[in-house]
């Protein structure tokens, strides 16, 4: 298969499905680890009883219903274990549908709760829409939801370009100083001299520099928008990313790990499962 | 060049009419509300750091301090310190505004017709935080910086400071330092 058509994408995740469970489940699991140990588990964060609900209708009923209390107080440590087991289980028994469904309702609870305790809403929505797909038994309606996932992913990469460039940001020299500032106050206040510091003090140094540096990542985003209208550059989008997610760490300290599962959609990666040498 | 989605869409109509909709209804609703610059979970608004930043040499940050230490010293990670930052942010803020939660206000604003024929209606006041809650939040925020910082007892101040940028040196200076609370 030299250029993917959509008939080709379709057969792939749908031959491969199984596998990808596997694979959707267990990165999964590793992103569980990771909450964990940066401590933002249900049962780690606690009973914050100041909620942040925001203008999100979605929070509001959250709340009328009494469910940030009753998960964060109560029920934490079943809420985090079962959350846990539930994803074991939709990699091990692919079978049954009935574990990717609690998982995919647990991890939905996880994420308005999550949100909710911690202020601010953060959209590391990668686990929760990609796992939306395994809850169909229907193997058709999951390849249509595989490829809403994809999508997403890149509404998600597209948009957020369009409103930089729609709102001018793009243009605006000192966006990526300012953000540079406040993004590393506190190293900037202690004088802190390693590697990344006397980069970003250089970069502070040369506004043309950081802004054409805004620039790049702005046009890693834009860049997505191909993804609407074909595979053939999928692999300019996988390599986007990761320079988009490597850039976005190391200089604005953004951390949506989750994003990651959204690679899974796109044609390199799922030429990987054709590689029949691996085994899942 | 291929049109991808439209070929999807144009197959999913012949295949799977539930799905087409589900999916149509979806997009659409996704690029609306955008537009609008809402969000209603699972539809986001991705426009993070798309607004200016007016230029200042001037920078203000909220600081939490445990013990007389500041919270950097304990090594939290990432995201247990935008946590526990926010948070703070979210409290004074509320503080500031006659403890009433913030979005209460916003709203009675903002929407007033919306406010008073259905949001008031449906939700009452269960939507929103109350000053018991902020009094609450206070024991909780100790223990979470007092847990973080892996010590049983102690003091947490929230201090706000404010630096100016020096471009020669990139270094900020501390020029106003004001605790806003003593726990």
């Amino acid at each position: 298969m030299k250029h993917w058509k959509i008939s080709d994408y379709i057969e792939v995740v749908l031959g491969n499905r199984r596998k990808l469970q596997r694979i959707f489940f267990a990165l999964s699991l590793v992103s569980l680890a990771i909450n964990f140990y940066i401590g933002t588990s249900v049962t780690q964060i606690g009973a914050n009883p100041l909620l942040n609900q925001d203008l999100d209708p979605v929070y509001w009923i959250f709340m009328r219903l009494h469910l940030p209390g009753f998960i964060s107080e109560r029920f934490a440590l079943w809420f985090d274990g079962l959350l846990v087991t539930f994803c074991i289980a939709s990699m091990l028994w692919t079978r049954y549908r009935i574990f990717p469904i609690i998982f995919f309702v647990f991890h939905f609870l996880y994420f308005l709760e999550y949100n909710i305790l911690s202020g601010h809403h953060y959209i590391s929505i990668g686990l929760l829409v990609m796992s939306f797909p395994f809850i169909f038994s229907n193997n058709s309606r999951f390849t249509s939801m595989f490829i809403l996932c994809r999508f997403i992913f890149c509404f998600m990469m597209f948009s957020a370009a369009f409103w930089k460039i729609a709102r001018g940001n793009v243009y605006y020299v000192d966006q990526a100083n300012m953000l540079l500032i406040t993004t590393h106050i506190n190293a900037l206040v202690t004088g802190e001299n390693n590697l990344l510091m006397k980069t970003i003090k250089w970069l502070l140094l040369h506004k043309s520099i950081s802004h054409l540096l805004w620039i790049i990542l702005i046009a890693l985003e834009s860049v997505f928008v191909v993804g609407f209208f074909t595979f053939r550059l999928d692999k300019v989008l996988l390599l986007a990313y990761l320079l988009f997610f490597v850039g976005g760490w190391v200089f604005f300290n953004i951390y949506n790990y989750d994003n990651l599962l959204f690679l899974l959609t796109l044609v390199p990666v799922l030429k990987l499962l054709e590689i029949r040498k691996y085994r899942f | 060049m291929p049109n991808l989605i439209a070929t999807f869409l144009i197959n999913l109509w012949r295949t799977d009419r539930k799905a087409f909709l589900f999916i149509t209804t979806f997009l659409v609703l996704q690029v609306v509300l955008a537009l609008m610059k809402l969000e209603v979970t699972p539809i986001f608004l991705y426009g993070m750091y798309s607004e200016k930043l007016p230029v200042t040499n001037r920078f203000s940050e909220l600081k939490i301090f445990i013990n007389d230490t500041p919270i950097e010293t304990y090594r939290p990670s990432f995201r247990q310190k935008a946590l526990l930052t926010t948070n703070a942010v979210n409290y004074e803020d509320m503080k500031r505004n006659d403890h009433i939660d913030v979005l209460k206000t916003r709203m009675k604003t903002k929407y007033p017709f919306l406010f008073d024929h259905w949001i008031a209606p449906v939700f009452g006041e269960s939507i929103y935080n109350s000053a018991e809650d902020q009094e609450k939040f206070t024991v909780w925020f100790k223990q979470k910086c007092l847990e973080m910082a892996g010590i049983t007892t102690g003091h947490v101040k929230l201090v706000k400071s404010t630096y100016l940028y020096n471009e020669t040196t990139q270094r900020l200076n501390l020029i106003k330092h004001e605790t806003l609370e003593d726990l």
